[in-house]
């Protein structure tokens, strides 16, 4: 339905998915899934030389579900961005939205090369903005909350499998900037670096820190 | 066709007229917009190389008009998708050869790839989309004016690419995918479908 309500088209004719939908996705998947009495997992591959094992099947997953990142992009940027004040302001004290358009621009300005949209969230454009946070509003995101003479906005607790979802789109790849800003910043001490090892060393980095639990998301490594 | 020519003149010259020929006599052509295949699956940035040169024919008033037919193919499964993981993750590309194809028949005829959706996108006409431009930027002319005419190709590349975009189909490997990404420690089959 979320993906209905942002223009999103399945591949059958009568507009949504069934039971058959899923019988088809789990088939194709069946190399890349564990299942154990009904229940299905990514399949983490044994590695012999890697002893927490190997996850490209994450990489492939998340392939296969890139084709709707397009379709929430916008609204993870402002969930990313509400994220960026903390727990208790995000469901509790909520946020100015003056400030939160600041930090969304500025995310979205980072993360301009990772998806082609139509409409993005700039400077120059804050009616598009204010039209997302109603649609947010309206779709049971966001709620607009009174304090302190303001109006505020803080997540909707009702709308929580909504919001996990979304922000589990972005998230991966602003953990893919923070790895490399990490890496670059090593620059700093280390003038000797291979240029050309860059982009190997960053990728040893980000599944490094995925394997230590610094990063929550495998995706994160490509 | 080469991948690149930049260091070779005269490929260049001949690939350049050879299309502008085609389009003058009013031939089918198909290309694909992006320029490559996108290793992530997601849309990329257009190219704008092989479109300028067809509308430069329109520009120099050697035809009347061009057609654009954004079309979107969108497959269960990828093909040669079981690659892609390792080249994300540093991998070297595997370099396509006769070969490796001939090698891959066995299981390319043994694999269910699933469904393929074909769409045919609403028809942009050239000289449409440069009237509409021409009377909505005052004194932009792309006939004449060389900047003029790369904005108009820029410009409509980007829509083709928009068309392209909301004509893609979620498939079921797309939400199944979405679904067990989210719940990752594992998902029962009868709440995946309830998720989806």
């Amino acid at each position: 339905m979320i993906i209905n309500d942002r223009g999103g088209q399945f591949s059958n004719t009568d507009g949504l998915p069934d039971l058959k939908t899923i019988e088809l996705g789990l088939e194709h998947f069946s190399s890349y899934l564990d299942e154990s009495s009904g229940i299905y997992q990514p399949k983490i591959v044994k590695d012999p030389t890697n002893q927490a094992g190997d996850f490209s099947n994450y990489i492939m997953l998340t392939y296969y579900r890139n084709p709707l990142n397009h379709l929430f992009f916008n609204e993870s940027i402002v969930l990313a961005g509400i994220h960026s004040f903390g727990l208790e302001n995000e469901w509790r004290g909520g946020i100015d939205s003056t400030e939160l358009f600041d930090r969304c621009c500025y995310l979205s300005e980072l993360l301009k090369y990772e998806e082609f949209v139509e409409k993005r969230i700039v400077k120059h454009d804050q009616i598009f903005f204010d039209q997302l946070i109603d649609f947010m509003i309206k779709k049971r995101v966001l709620m607009k909350k009174q304090g302190e003479g303001q109006t505020k906005l803080v997540l909707r607790t009702s709308g929580e499998g909504q919001i996990v979802f979304i922000q589990s789109l972005i998230f991966p790849m602003v953990d893919s900037y923070y790895v490399t800003l990490i890496y670059i910043m090593t620059f700093i001490k280390n003038k000797g670096i291979d240029l050309k090892r860059v982009t190997m060393n960053i990728q040893w980095l980000s599944e490094l820190l995925f394997k230590q639990g610094s990063i929550q998301y495998f995706e994160s490594c490509n | 066709m080469r991948r690149s020519f930049k260091d070779d003149p005269l490929y260049k010259a001949i690939f350049y007229e050879y299309v502008s020929f085609m389009v003058k006599d009013r031939q089918i052509m198909e290309f694909f917009i992006e320029g490559t295949r996108s290793r992530t699956n997601k849309i990329l940035q257009p190219r704008y190389g092989f479109m300028s040169i067809c509308s430069r024919v329109y520009f120099n008033k050697e035809i009347e008009d061009i057609t654009f037919v954004p079309v979107t193919i969108n497959y269960s499964r990828t093909l040669e998708g079981e690659s892609f993981p390792s080249e994300l993750r540093g991998g070297k590309k595997v370099p396509e050869s006769v070969s490796r194809i001939v090698s891959g028949v066995y299981d390319i005829l043994m694999t269910n790839l699933g469904t393929m959706n074909i769409d045919f996108c609403q028809p942009i006409s050239l000289s449409e989309y440069t009237n509409q431009m021409m009377q909505r930027i005052p004194n932009f002319n792309p006939f004449t004016v060389k900047k003029d005419q790369m904005l108009l190709n820029q410009s409509l590349a980007h829509t083709i690419t928009f068309v392209l975009q909301k004509n893609l189909r979620m498939m079921p490997t797309t939400l199944v995918a979405a679904m067990i990404l989210l719940y990752r420690k594992g998902i029962a089959q009868n709440e995946l479908i309830q998720k989806v």
